[in-house]
């Protein structure tokens, strides 16, 4: 019983090598959006962890004023009260805008020096000393040619000069990467806003999060919190629609590989029927024809998984994954300069077999039935 | 009474192709025939007499319109007591007209084809095919392609594959023509070891030497039997 499942196993693997020119367009045409699939979903899956951790890192709270019913920039005189709240340990006033550098579109983050020398991000260079000094993302220095030692302009509102002293090389600091990080009255100074700042970072200790959350809105009902859970939440739903909006669409790509996949391999490609016809002649079982070419289907399937992966890889890390790229982070251009961050879970390596299996399986099982079903004499004709 | 019972037979078997009213059309039977095991039959008869027609019905590849097939005691028109794969992969051989094979694999693949769902692993199958091929001339052919094959090579592939598994009969569809005198020869004494084994061996030949030496001659015309 087992020697028969060997042996059309084995046969099956000889049919995919002798018949290796269809089945390696037909393979072909399954890769190609497999591998960009695979590639999208990683970059997502990056991106997502990036962001998660980034917001684990970060405040438990995050304060704005409310403004007409939106969020708006928080008074100064109302960040004091913030840090008397019961739980509150630090409170860290932010000021994020942006402006443009050369040609870049940066952004330029305020925060107090201190809070900089706290957060001790790894730099190329040293952290700022006094607020002439200032801190640039990567993808900033790569694209400006700014080093440390360079002297960097702002202009929103002012036009302020600053000499560069550490570029950030974290690479899960894609949203800084062409970003600008100053101290917090330096930036009031560039935006003109010497009265507001754009949120507040709030640190409680832990399990008085939501205490703490409910005395804010209490003291003043135009504060504005979100937890880092909601923050949290945000972010990956954020991500995942996106990615489902993704999958969705190379679902429908795949779904045309289908008849590809058929007329490539079986309708009509009158060797393979006569093959059939005379295997079934020969005494086989209509069920044996189907099993063997279901191991084709498997093989088939496997290589192209397997191709699919290893070609996003290269895609992701050789080329920093192009088409793709712009997709998940808008700003990128169609063939992004920076290294994105990604993850290759198993997850989505499964869902390309099972999605290269579907196709093949579509594609070849009923013609193979039906072949199987004809009288042979009329397959071998 | 007839002490020894037919190992195959056709009841009333008739099949047509094409539509009755078309002067293009034909028509087998019906036929109502016996044969026995460890006999050799010919069947001889101008081309379209219906010879390839009544040895596809015999062998299963076909299905009659009406009437029945019965070998042993399977039925291969309509699968009620035996299934027709089944009753092919242990109970005939059958060699084409013109060269079959799945052309991606070695000849020993292809004689020992059927052998595959039998489960018999790969050094078995070889093993036979080897000794087949050896004893039609051919056995160091075992890993040629077919095509790379001559016409009288492909033939002598062919009968091979049809005798491997030692049927209870043989179906040879012409198979000494096109082939050098020592190639049908070759295949000849192969069909004849097997049917002094007792197997039953029915060849459509226009080969003169082939249908002298069978123990029944059955003549067709216009897809009947019209001398024995």
């Amino acid at each position: 019983m087992l020697g028969t499942h060997v042996n059309l196993l084995l046969l099956a693997a000889e049919n995919v090598v002798g018949h290796w020119r269809a089945y390696l367009v037909a393979a072909a045409g399954l890769v190609l959006p497999l591998a960009l699939l695979l590639c999208g979903v990683a970059v997502s899956e990056g991106l997502k962890a990036d962001a998660v951790a980034s917001v684990d890192a970060g405040a438990d709270l995050y304060c704005t004023w409310d403004m007409f019913g939106r969020d708006a920039p928080l008074p100064l005189d109302k960040i004091a009260p913030l840090a008397d709240i019961d739980g509150v340990t630090r409170a860290v006033p932010r000021i994020i805008g942006r402006t443009i550098v050369g040609s870049a579109v940066v952004l330029v983050v305020g925060v107090p020096l201190d809070q900089i020398r706290r957060a001790a991000p790894q730099v190329d260079g040293r952290l700022p000393a006094d607020g002439s000094e200032v801190l640039i993302g990567n993808e900033l220095a790569r694209i400006t040619g700014l080093s440390p030692g360079k002297t960097i302009a702002l202009d929103a509102h002012s036009l302020r000069l600053f000499t560069v002293v550490g570029v950030v090389r974290s690479t899960s600091t894609l949203w800084s990467a062409k970003a600008v990080v100053c101290d917090i009255d330096e930036a009031a100074t560039v935006f003109g806003e010497s009265g507001h700042v754009t949120d507040v970072c709030l640190y409680a200790r832990a399990g008085y999060e939501s205490l703490a959350a409910e005395s804010i809105e209490r003291v003043d009902d135009r504060y504005r919190v979100q937890t880092k859970s909601i923050v949290h939440n945000y972010v990956v739903r954020g991500m995942s629609i996106r990615e489902g909006v993704f999958t969705i669409l190379f679902a429908l790509a795949l779904a045309w590989a289908i008849p590809s996949f058929a007329i490539l391999t079986y309708m009509g490609h009158t060797p393979r029927r006569r093959e059939i016809g005379l295997l079934k002649a020969e005494g086989w079982r209509t069920a044996h024809v189907l099993e063997m070419v279901a191991c084709e289907n498997v093989i088939v399937a496997v290589f192209a998984a397997a191709s699919a992966t290893f070609i996003a890889i290269v895609w992701l890390r050789v080329f920093r994954a192009p088409l793709i790229a712009p997709f998940f982070v808008p700003d990128l251009p169609l063939f992004p300069n920076i290294v994105l961050p990604a993850r290759f879970l198993p997850l989505p390596g499964l869902l390309a077999l099972v999605f290269s299996l579907v196709v093949t399986m579509t594609g070849s099982i009923y013609t193979t039935w039906r072949t199987s079903i004809t009288r042979p004499v009329d397959t071998l004709r | 009474m007839n002490a020894v019972p037919p190992l195959l037979r056709l009841i009333d078997v008739t099949r047509r192709h094409g539509a009755a009213h078309d002067p293009q059309s034909f028509a087998l039977g019906p036929l109502t025939l016996d044969v026995l095991s460890g006999t050799w039959t010919s069947i001889v008869g101008r081309s379209g007499a219906g010879k390839t027609t009544l040895l596809q019905i015999m062998g299963g590849l076909d299905a009659p319109d009406t009437g029945r097939v019965v070998i042993a005691n399977p039925d291969v028109s309509n699968g009620a007591t035996g299934s027709p794969d089944v009753v092919r992969r242990f109970d005939i051989g059958f060699v084409y007209q013109q060269g079959v094979f799945v052309e991606h694999l070695p000849v020993w693949q292809n004689v020992a084809v059927r052998l595959i769902p039998a489960g018999v692993p790969a050094r078995e199958r070889r093993r036979r095919a080897a000794a087949v091929l050896e004893e039609l001339g051919i056995g160091e052919m075992l890993d040629r392609r077919p095509a790379s094959l001559s016409g009288g090579e492909q033939q002598r592939v062919a009968v091979a594959r049809a005798v491997v598994h030692q049927p209870r009969i043989v179906i040879a569809d012409e198979p000494t023509s096109n082939v050098d005198a020592d190639t049908g020869s070759a295949i000849v004494n192969c069909l004849k070891g097997l049917q002094t084994r007792g197997s039953a061996i029915i060849v459509a030949t226009h080969d003169s030497a082939v249908s002298a030496s069978s123990d029944r001659c059955w003549h067709m015309e216009s897809g009947r039997i019209v001398d024995e």
